[in-house]
């Protein structure tokens, strides 16, 4: 199972909302656009943020795959995926390419979001398969 | 006009019998001593937290170990750009009358006090990987460096042949330096050999993890002129920041090293050319490819190509890190790029020996923090 986040920062409805299955990513509210990591950048056109629910579809920006973990609850991982993904709404993020062989990953490739519990019941995280109709 | 008069640095790599704050005073009581100057001169103490001892006031703390009371006792944030806010932190001072003889020191012993695997995990934990966003996904810093390096590959077209021309590079000249942690010959054999860490980054792209660090002095050219070393200018010193995260960065390729050596040689009314040697952050094989592309000494997706043919040797185009980098002189933990600046006046002094680029007038020396995050650009010249 993975860690849980931290929780109580910026980025907890983003974490909520995966516990509920749903993707939900911070918008300016004047702007209209994506603002990821979650920040105080729409004060400086006078927007606020706002919690958007989004589709899950994505491409692999670029990724590394770890081969040498080091925080404990990663070394029986090996070799995991870590992955940019550009979602179609328009803003990249960091998160894992889970259920595939690693080797078989390529920039480019689309992804679909999937949901994972952590050891906080409240939270999950957002992490991606590749979309085998395009593989 | 400042200068820096005084140096010091120790050979890299395990440090046994020492402390963390006896090879401060060592590196800082060295610095002094090359200089011509006395404890005594000293009126501001500039340093930084090391892992190996993190004090919450550090140069206070150096300063009574030290046995001196000086007005300034700073302790500097600022990751590998760190040397040179520090040197611009002492120019400003002096220019302000604030300060006469700033003692800067950057040290840390991550190998033998903090144990390599504990300093890996500090990076990952709480370095340039986001503690929110980020870290739930398990990157390690060589991962995130290893996304730029596929990025890189994807739209250049580069090959781990291309790092591996930065790190062999780096090795050779190393070989020359006596302060350098890793002195072993490597060839293209013995570099593909090396673990993947981070696909596509092997051990080798890696820098490795040692103690070590330095120590300099600077204070007015007027007074420098005076004393034991030919003076070594400070010209002036330029910085940018693009992000912290790697999540919050608008390119994989492309950041901030060039704005930063723009804005030095700006203020210092310099052109590209005038620069004879560059020392060069690179934690990471790629990181040097980049940094080298963006402050333009390199057409895109070229730089490992330059390296292949010579062009950043020391007779060629632009020597870049004659003393070996950080890949191969060492990383010594919160004070890498200390050796970068250490080099630079040395080369400036016509003391490098073997490894003496000719006639060096003007160099540039670059820090990064984080993932291309923060940089931090000095020039120095021969005065």
């Amino acid at each position: 199972m993975y860690s849980a986040p931290r929780n109580g920062r910026e980025a907890t409805p983003h974490w909520v909302a995966a516990r509920q299955g749903v993707l939900r990513l911070p918008f300016c509210s004047v702007t209209g656009k994506p603002i990821w990591p979650p920040s105080s950048a729409a004060s400086n056109v006078g927007g606020s943020l706002e919690w958007r629910d989004c589709p899950g579809g994505g491409t692999v920006a670029s990724f590394s795959i770890v081969r040498r973990p080091v925080q404990p609850e990663w070394n029986d991982k090996a070799p995991y995926v870590v992955a940019m993904i550009d979602l179609d709404v328009g803003v990249r993020i960091l998160s894992n390419i889970v259920d595939c062989d690693a080797e078989s990953v390529r920039i480019g490739a689309r992804v679909r979001c999937m949901f994972v519990e952590t050891t906080n019941p409240e939270l999950g995280l957002p992490v991606f398969r590749l979309d085998d109709a395009t593989a | 006009m400042t200068a820096v008069v005084g140096i010091a640095e120790l050979p890299h790599g395990r440090m046994t019998g020492v402390t963390p704050m006896a090879l401060h005073d060592r590196l800082g009581r060295m610095a002094l001593d090359d200089a011509g100057l006395s404890i005594t001169d000293v009126d501001a103490v500039i340093t930084l937290s090391p892992r190996s001892d993190p004090y919450l006031i550090h140069a206070a703390a150096l300063a009574e170990f030290m046995g001196i009371t000086p007005p300034v006792a700073l302790t500097v944030e600022g990751g590998g750009a760190a040397p040179a806010v520090m040197a611009d932190m002492a120019r400003m001072m002096i220019l302000g009358g604030r300060a006469k003889t700033v003692l800067i020191i950057s040290a840390d012993m991550p190998l033998s006090v903090v144990n390599r695997s504990n300093y890996i995990q500090t990076l990952a934990d709480a370095g340039p990987v986001h503690p929110d966003i980020e870290r739930p996904f398990g990157p390690t810093v060589p991962s995130l460096f290893g996304i730029c390096a596929r990025a890189y590959m994807h739209e250049y077209g580069a090959t781990e042949r291309d790092f591996a021309a930065v790190s062999l590079h780096n090795r050779k000249a190393a070989m020359a330096h006596p302060n350098a942690h890793m002195r072993k010959p490597l060839d293209m054999e013995g570099f593909l050999a090396s673990p993947m860490i981070a696909d596509p980054l092997r051990l080798l792209d890696c820098t490795p993890v040692s103690d070590g660090g330095g120590a300099f002095v600077v204070t007015s050219l007027e007074r420098a002129r005076d004393l034991k070393q030919k003076p070594v200018k400070i010209l002036s010193a330029g910085f940018a920041m693009t992000q912290l995260h790697l999540s919050a960065a608008a390119s994989l390729t492309s950041f901030g090293a060039g704005i930063a050596l723009d804005r030095a040689l700006g203020q210092a009314g310099l052109a590209h050319g005038d620069i004879d040697v560059g020392l060069v952050y690179d934690c990471f094989t790629i990181a040097l490819l980049l940094n080298l592309e963006d402050m333009g000494f390199s057409a895109r997706g070229q730089a490992g190509e330059a390296f292949r043919a010579g062009d950043f040797d020391l007779g060629g185009r632009i020597p870049i890190n004659p003393h070996g980098g950080l890949l191969s002189h060492g990383y010594p933990g919160r004070a890498a790029g200390i050796g970068n600046l250490i080099e630079a006046v040395v080369q400036l002094r016509g003391q490098a020996g073997d490894r003496q680029v000719k006639d060096a007038e003007v160099t540039l020396t670059h820090g990064m923090g984080g993932v291309f995050a923060t940089h931090g650009v000095l020039l120095l010249g021969r005065a």
